[in-house]
């Protein structure tokens, strides 16, 4: 997003950098300028009209920046001892290198050539930080591929997903809609074919998925079964995995207090507790008291 | 409407006369003829102070040096054009391409701001991008944490941190950390660094952190072992073994080292890394799991499950 307010030292940091962007775009037009720096277009203005009053120790018109934007279109001269392209700092090696490590993860469409490369150029970045900052290899970005290359061409796509409500891996064939983040988890909301209704996919739980060569019939009359579940809970101890679990709100806790609990399948919702080991105990529903009682009976008689 | 930051300016115009300088210029010098500089002697020293900082904190060295130390000149300063300039070695347009594109990972996520400048200056080298030569998808960084950048310049620094982190009972505690590494891993991000109160090696999640992370200014208070214990718990001697039912169990599973596979179920066998975590997964799980071993968790599964079936009887 465009900021539309900036501090000193970031504006010093932007001002130094356009410099030799401009030498390098001379002509850009204001909006592109602004664009590219993720600014609004009045921040440039008042970037440029900064710069424009810089220049070498004496500051007459043979020493100052000379600028010319009032067209709308921007060109700079007289900006010699600028001209040099800033040094990296450490976070901004770290965000390369870390980009590269997940480009790399997608090898598979990768010639030996690129791979070669982008090994090579994150190795020349880490070894100028010394600092061990790494990122998992996942199968994510491959599997985002699909599903993004899916929705562009209007295919289905074929899937083994792990739920973890149940704890199994199911195959099925979903036509996707969009993608969106929430809590730093990336999710795909989509059409299930096999269940009849619209489900939403975490991208890190698909374990193989392929674009689908069938043509599918999406019935969007059909009731979603994906209706939400409040219940109400009391804490009996301070747990942070199950405030976690359930995404409770740190200042709503207190011992002996009640808290709601959201879920959207009562199984998980069993499990979570379950695994809570008593830190939460349901007050509000017999019958889920009632399921959650059966679940524990049955795991007990397996040490009996 | 015309505003202009009289503090920008007077940092640029700093920048310039230390960068187009062949020799030191000393304090005087710099406040008779860079523009921005006035006020009493005093005021004009803790501008040029605080101005110093400020650049350091973008990066730029600072020289500190003498003309003739022979003759003990009075010290002056510059920036040299070779610590200043960006030197990433020899680089083609599908080097560019590659780095580029690794930027626009950080859409929307903690090193956004980082990746944009990173990518302007990629832009600025003159170096004409060959995309065309790239099939590639664009990677995609989760984590909108905003300690991220604080954490990884204090690791690169070496600068020891500190910070409010959220303990397993849910009570928040000072920590006070030498930062090694940081490591993604399944969504979430975690910081593994030497606990100074505790004088021991500890992982922190980085969503756990609950206040913002406090930088000490001391650079290269500690060193980096070459070698950070594994985080998968090769190195671990405490093992469960456990009974999984077929296809089921598929957290647990993935983190066994050992599988004996049955009808019905299977024997697995695992690292205890986090006792707390395994006994909540093996709860979780309900009756598709049975601790075999050790005697000691599986009192302990039995001992919570009989807690869960008078707590909701």
């Amino acid at each position: 997003m465009a900021k539309t307010a900036t501090t000193p030292l970031e504006q010093t940091s932007r001002l130094l950098d356009l410099v030799p962007f401009l030498l390098s775009h001379q002509g850009i037009s204001l909006a592109d300028l602004a664009k590219y720096f993720k600014v609004e277009t009045d921040v440039m203005l008042d970037d440029l009209n900064t710069l424009w009053m810089c220049g070498l120790p004496g500051y007459t018109p043979l020493e100052l920046i000379d600028l010319a934007f009032d067209s709308g279109y921007v060109t700079i001269r007289n900006a010699a001892p600028l001209a040099y392209v800033r040094t990296m700092s450490s976070s901004e090696i770290v965000a390369l290198a870390l980009g590269l490590d997940l480009l790399r993860e997608n090898s598979e469409n990768l010639g030996t050539e690129q791979s070669n490369r982008i090994e090579m150029l994150a190795k020349k970045l880490r070894d100028r930080i010394g600092a061990q900052i790494s990122i998992s290899p996942s199968s994510n970005t491959a599997h985002r591929s699909v599903v993004s290359t899916a929705i562009a061409r209007r295919v289905p796509v074929e899937m083994t997903y792990y739920s973890s409500n149940s704890d199994q891996e199911t195959k099925r064939v979903v036509t996707a809609y969009d993608f969106f983040m929430d809590n730093d988890v990336e999710y795909f909301q989509g059409y299930c074919h096999s269940s009849q209704g619209r489900r939403t996919f975490r991208v890190d739980r698909i374990v193989a998925v392929s674009l689908s060569e069938s043509v599918e019939v999406i019935h969007e009359s059909l009731p979603s079964k994906s209706e939400s579940i409040r219940v109400e809970a009391t804490v009996r101890t301070l747990d942070r995995a199950s405030a976690e679990a359930f995404g409770l709100v740190l200042g709503d806790l207190r011992l002996g207090g009640s808290v709601i609990l959201h879920a959207f399948s009562p199984e998980w919702l069993i499990r979570s507790i379950i695994a809570g080991a008593g830190s939460l105990v349901v007050e509000g529903s017999q019958d889920l008291a009632l399921q959650i009682r059966q679940s524990i009976d049955s795991t007990m008689a397996l040490y009996e | 409407m015309l505003t202009v930051s009289r503090k920008s300016e007077r940092l640029v115009n700093l920048t310039i006369a230390l960068l187009a300088t062949k020799r030191y210029l000393t304090k005087s010098e710099i406040f008779r003829t860079v523009e921005g500089y006035e006020g009493a002697p005093e005021a004009m020293e803790r501008m040029f102070e605080r101005d110093k900082d400020d650049l350091r904190s973008l990066g730029i060295a600072i020289e500190l040096g003498t003309f003739d130390p022979i003759f003990e000149d009075e010290a002056g300063y510059r920036i040299t054009p070779a610590s200043y300039q960006l030197n990433l070695g020899e680089l083609d347009g599908t080097d560019i391409a590659l780095l580029s594109l690794a930027a626009t990972a950080w859409s929307g996520a903690a090193l956004e701001r980082e990746s944009t400048s990173a990518l302007i200056k990629l832009a600025s080298m003159g170096i004409d991008s060959d995309s065309e030569a790239l099939s590639l998808l664009t990677p995609l960084v989760s984590g909108t944490d905003q300690n991220f950048a604080l954490i990884t310049d204090a690791i690169v620094r070496r600068s020891e941190i500190e910070f409010e982190y959220l303990s397993a009972s849910l009570s928040k505690q000072v920590r006070t950390i030498a930062p090694y590494s940081m490591r993604g891993q399944s969504g979430c991000w975690y910081l593994v660094g030497l606990d100074r109160e505790k004088d021991s090696l500890r992982t922190f999640r980085l969503d756990r952190i609950v206040s913002e992370v406090s930088v000490s200014k001391k650079v290269n208070s500690f060193e980096i072992p070459e070698v950070l214990p594994d985080h998968n718990g090769d190195e671990c001697k405490d093992f469960a073994i456990l009974r999984v039912r077929k296809h089921r169990g598929h957290q647990l599973r993935s983190l066994s080292r050992q599988v004996e596979p049955g009808d019905d179920w299977d024997e697995i066998t695992l690292s205890i890394v986090d006792e707390s975590w395994l006994l909540r997964a093996i709860l979780w799980h309900r009756d598709d799991v049975i601790v075999l071993k050790p005697p000691a968790l599986r009192e302990r599964v039995i001992n919570s499950l009989k807690e869960l079936r008078v707590l909701h009887g």
